[in-house]
């Protein structure tokens, strides 16, 4: 079994850095693809969502997040044939000198990748990327990210993303 | 306009339309200001006027080109025919991606193309960059197939000649 | 080589206007495929102009976003019973997915710049029993009503929204976020269980000292 390190976070406030250059291009590589679904989250739209108000218990937390939050890139696509060459092309734009990698799960035949950037202690970019045969997925959220408090949201999130995901799953 | 439609037959002729404003307006700033304002032209029409469309490709030609000469005609008080400042600008907005040889092609190839006069310029884009046909070239420009198949031949000639004098000027290997 | 008189025959035809479409891409075929070497000096000049001709063929537009809509367009503008349609909907989306007993979207505070028209009145809260009522409220978009933008050279082209409505926007964080968390909460539940089999899942799991 593989040694495991675990060690804990700690996160203080964050700045935003300018997101990775090969990370850009290839969402700008990928943006106009019909074959791709493309999701831009900008900090005025974080700015306006953190300020919408419920009475929803849930969104209290839910708000603390997304209120660190400063950008949202999401690439994905459902239902394609090449997903694992995807994977691997956007994988080898992932420079290791800037991004530290976090987590290597496979699953089946999805392979699921995550990596953080952060100056000091902070964490200010996160890149998921998923890849399976039909499927692919790059997510890139920027601004200041607390996984532990991410990872505690699970609870309260409409979970339709990891479904749809589960969808494609359980077609291979 | 329903998203269908626009993403099969619109979106992807965005290319065509930009190389298309190009060239009757000279300018990148313009050509790019007409192509958003056709796609969102198109966009925002009715249904009923979408269903009226059969082809929708010279729908969308015929109002860049429209749209195109209304810039050309807003500006033309204003506008200086300088060819080298006009390549200047275009070669330096963007144009970073491609190499230096195709920069200059394409420098020559406006050069040529924009020295022609109007209409001749636009048949002969629309045959030996879009390869349209001539039917089809008659129906964007709003012209009779007679004056396609004249503009063209004349296009060719200048060009022809053109070509002769400069090869003359310089070394044969370029 | 290929056949230097028939193409000579063809060039001829080409430069007084005679050709066919598909004899004028044969002859573009010939070029990009005959480099200048290749050539006998009498084509050199013509095959520059179809180098020419090949190079303008290539020129983009610059890039448009587009909306990654999942449903029909919206359209801002029209008839107020289709936009109170679509709120509704769309409030009734977000109660589904996120129960609460009442919600209500608040003016947020006013953007510089705006560029589009406001949306007046939108009635957006959907009470317990999913009747949607009026209320005041109105939502300032950020960017303008066009569902797309041709980029202007810009060096990061990651920058406008595909949604223009926050609630959509919502949605979007939603997903997102909880895609990240289920990855990262399936790589420590695999953790916790001790996993024994290394060959169908591997984790590594670092965090930093802080």
């Amino acid at each position: 079994m593989k040694k495991v390190l675990l060690l804990p976070l700690l996160f203080v406030a964050a700045t935003l850095s300018a997101q990775n250059d090969a990370i850009n291009r290839f969402f700008s590589q990928y943006m106009d693809d019909e074959r791709f679904t493309v999701v831009f989250v900008s900090p005025k739209m974080f700015n306006i969502v953190s300020k919408i108000s419920t009475d929803d218990k849930d969104w209290e937390s839910f708000r603390e997040v997304i209120g660190d939050l400063k950008g949202l890139r999401v690439l994905t696509a459902d239902s394609i044939a090449d997903g694992m060459k995807l994977y691997k092309e956007a994988l080898d734009k992932v420079p290791a000198t800037e991004y530290e990698e976090l987590v290597t799960v496979r699953d089946g035949k999805e392979n699921v990748r995550i990596w953080v950037k952060d100056s000091g202690n902070v964490i200010n970019e996160l890149l998921l990327l998923v890849g399976s045969p039909n499927q692919f997925v790059l997510l890139s959220l920027a601004g200041k990210i607390d996984l532990d408090k991410i990872s505690s949201l699970s609870k309260g999130l409409d979970i339709d993303g990891v479904k749809h995901l589960e969808k494609a799953k359980t077609k291979e | 306009m329903n998203w269908t439609i626009f993403q099969h037959h619109v979106y992807p002729i965005r290319h065509k339309l930009y190389r298309f404003a190009l060239r009757i307006t000279g300018s990148v700033p313009e050509a790019e200001d007409v192509v958003q304002e056709v796609l969102e032209r198109v966009w925002k029409s009715s249904e009923e006027q979408a269903n009226n469309v059969s082809n929708w490709e010279a729908w969308c030609m015929t109002l860049t080109r429209n749209r195109s000469l209304d810039k050309v005609r807003a500006t033309a008080q204003r506008r200086v025919v300088s060819l080298d400042g006009a390549v200047a600008r275009e070669s330096d907005s963007g144009d970073a991606a491609r190499t230096t040889e195709m920069r200059d092609l394409a420098d020559q190839a406006r050069r040529l193309m924009q020295e022609l006069p109007e209409k001749q310029r636009l048949v002969m884009h629309l045959r030996d960059v879009e390869e349209l046909s001539y039917e089809e070239i008659a129906q964007v420009l709003d012209i009779t197939l007679d004056q396609v198949k004249i503009g063209l031949h004349r296009a060719r000639k200048t060009i022809r000649e053109k070509m002769l004098a400069v090869d003359a000027r310089i070394p044969a290997n370029v | 080589m290929k056949n230097t008189p028939d193409i000579r025959e063809l060039l001829d035809r080409y430069w007084e206007g005679e050709t066919s479409l598909e004899e004028e891409r044969r002859i573009k075929a010939f070029f990009a495929a005959t480099p200048d070497d290749d050539l006998p000096e009498e084509f050199r000049q013509e095959a520059r102009w179809f180098r020419i001709l090949q190079s303008e063929q290539a020129v983009e537009a610059p890039g448009v976003h587009r909306m990654a809509l999942s449903a029909r367009p919206t359209r801002w503008y029209g008839i107020a019973a289709a936009i109170v349609a679509l709120l509704c909907a769309a409030g009734v989306w977000w109660r589904l997915s996120t129960p609460g007993p009442v919600e209500q979207i608040v003016q947020s505070r006013p953007i510089e710049k705006i560029e589009s028209p406001k949306l007046h009145d939108l009635p957006v809260v959907t009470t317990p029993d999913n009747t949607p009522e009026t209320g005041q409220s109105s939502i300032a978009e950020t960017k303008s009503t066009k569902p797309f933008r041709l980029k202007k050279r810009a060096p990061n082209p990651v920058e406008d929204d595909t949604c223009e409505d926050p609630e959509k926007a919502l949605a979007e964080i939603k997903a997102a976020l909880a895609l990240v968390s289920s990855k990262i909460n399936k790589s420590k539940e695999t953790l916790d269980k001790g996993l024994q089999e290394v060959d169908h899942v591997d984790i590594l799991l670092k965090r930093k000292n802080g």
